[in-house]
């Protein structure tokens, strides 16, 4: 799946990243570590501010659902026993989407894959890379990387997140499932993703190494 | 929690400094605005992202068919939504702060309350049916003037955008796809242009307050340093019929009637500049739009 990513494209965060994937633009800010709110002040990790905001209108509880499935993600790839004490801000701005607003799969999928970007601007310590894929099921036929079109006439669609060890798709990290399916689909579509992932982390690699060479041009 | 920028004493006098000798350290003229870059989407209607130097934003314009309110049956609703998220800067934050608030209300004022969107042309079936038109402005790079930049962009993208084409049968309306029907700009009544001037005093603050000698200078489209330093500012929105929408200005540095006519005076070149900017920018775009779409091919009238 081919995508576009420009990274460090905000001044005022410690990283960002601007991704387009498929027909859907985001962009993502990091802060952190920073001095938290008392509240949100853990004692022996870091916390996590997710802010999700719509292309249209005010944030709804669709948006909070989407900050909620992201950081349950993100909590388990940040080390965050490396930042006691303090607090990762994260802010995630749709610009362009592409599905009915009762579909999240394509917003996920590009919010999941630009905050691995902006995590890695903002030198914020990973256990290991990550990378989602969003595909669809229609009459028994696999969709990857669905419109908002296909989407919407589709039995069932997936969106799949996979850390990647040594450029190897490892564990799932998160799988969000909507629609009607049925076992065997279910585990065809896991092994197919596989592949969609790892093709993904080699561009993702791609960019990085690009974004590193520019960083450090002049040593 | 917002973080407040720290500016420490050195570069604050850096600064002044050189403002006292006449340059900005971004070597732009006091009365310039910074480079302006535009991208208007060249896919949908009513979506543009404007910089000017750092600050960036995205606007996005939509309308949907509601029922309008029901002491205004003709009129359709127009609503702009302007947050600033810690994207932006970690100035803003969840809560709204009163600056915030400002820059909203400024734009909404400049746009909304101006008439510059006609509202009557909204109307479908009066007291039933209207478009409700909505702009979301979505801040990302925040490096001072958010309120000129966040009114020009609005304006652009009321401009880019245009609402797909309606039929009415009777009681019941069809909105047509885009792909069905060539969709219809809105009516724009005037194009207004919030400037922002900074002012800084130089000298003492009481041969100021007195009015011996005004010698204060005066900076347009401040950047965030400059934004932080400045002793006072005044928002006026002009358009191009050199006729004045609003004059905002909140306290801090007084300054002589004189030295305000001669700044509104001033300000209609950059005035005339901009919503030349804005039509060109449209009309460029219009072309463009007709070529790689083939519009030509669907034209129904024969060539004279």
């Amino acid at each position: 799946m081919a995508f576009q990513v420009q990274m460090s494209v905000l001044d005022n965060s410690d990283g960002s990243a601007e991704l387009i994937i498929g027909n859907t633009k985001v962009i993502a800010s990091v802060s952190g570590p920073i001095e938290p709110k008392q509240r949100q002040e853990l004692p022996n990790q870091a916390s996590l501010e997710i802010i999700i905001r719509p292309a249209k209108g005010l944030s709804t509880t669709r948006e909070k659902l989407l900050e909620d499935k992201l950081r349950a993600l993100l909590q388990s790839i940040i080390i965050r026993y490396k930042y006691p004490r303090q607090l990762i801000s994260i802010v995630v701005q749709f610009l362009v989407t592409d599905e009915d607003p009762k579909f999240t799969a394509n917003e996920l999928n590009a919010a999941i894959n630009c905050c691995y970007f902006a995590l890695i601007d903002a030198d914020i310590a990973l256990y290991s890379s990550f990378a989602s894929v969003v595909s669809c099921i229609t009459e028994n036929k696999l969709i990857q990387n669905p419109t908002g079109k296909e989407l919407s006439q589709s039995d069932s669609h997936h969106v799949v997140c996979f850390n990647i060890q040594e450029g190897k798709a490892d564990k799932i990290l998160l799988l969000e499932s909507q629609g009607e399916f049925v076992q065997e689909e279910l585990f065809n579509l896991l092994s197919e993703s596989v592949s969609n992932a790892e093709e993904l982390h080699t561009l993702q690699r791609k960019y990085l190494k690009e974004k590193i060479d520019q960083d450090y041009i002049w040593k | 929690m917002s973080r407040s920028i720290e500016i420490s004493e050195n570069q604050r006098k850096f600064l002044l400094e050189s403002l006292k000798h006449g340059f900005r350290l971004t070597d732009r003229p006091f009365d310039h605005v910074r480079d302006i870059s535009l991208y208007l989407s060249p896919t949908e209607y009513g979506y543009v992202e404007v910089s000017w130097g750092k600050t960036k934003l995205a606007c996005r314009v939509t309308a949907t068919v509601t029922t309008p309110y029901e002491d205004r049956p003709f009129e359709g609703i127009f609503t702009i939504n302007s947050e600033i998220s810690t994207m932006a800067s970690m100035r803003f934050d969840t809560s709204r702060s009163n600056e915030e608030i400002l820059i909203a209300r400024i734009i909404e004022k400049a746009v909304r309350r101006s008439n510059s969107l006609d509202l009557e042309s909204l109307c479908i079936i009066a007291g039933e049916k209207v478009w409700e038109i909505t702009v979301d402005l979505n801040y990302l790079n925040y490096d001072g003037n958010f309120i000129d930049v966040g009114c020009f962009a609005v304006m652009l993208a009321l401009h880019h955008f245009k609402k797909p084409d309606i039929s009415i049968n009777g009681n019941s309306i069809v909105v047509h796809d885009i792909n069905e029907r060539q969709p219809v700009p809105l009516s724009i009544l005037h194009i207004p242009i919030c400037l922002t001037y900074s002012f800084y005093n130089l000298t003492d603050k009481e041969s100021n307050i007195k009015g011996e000698d005004a010698d204060e200078i005066c900076l347009l489209d401040a950047d965030l340093l400059e934004e932080l330093n400045r002793d006072g500012s005044l928002v006026i929105t002009l358009n191009k019929n050199r006729e004045l929408i609003q004059l905002s200005k909140n306290g801090g540095l007084p300054i002589s009637a004189q030295q305000f006519l001669e700044l509104t005076f001033k300000s209609m070149k950059t005035i005339d500049q901009l919503t030349d900017l804005i039509k060109t920018k449209i009309k460029e775009h219009e072309e463009l739009r007709y070529k790689t779409e083939n519009f030509k091919l669907l034209e129904a009238s024969a060539d004279r």
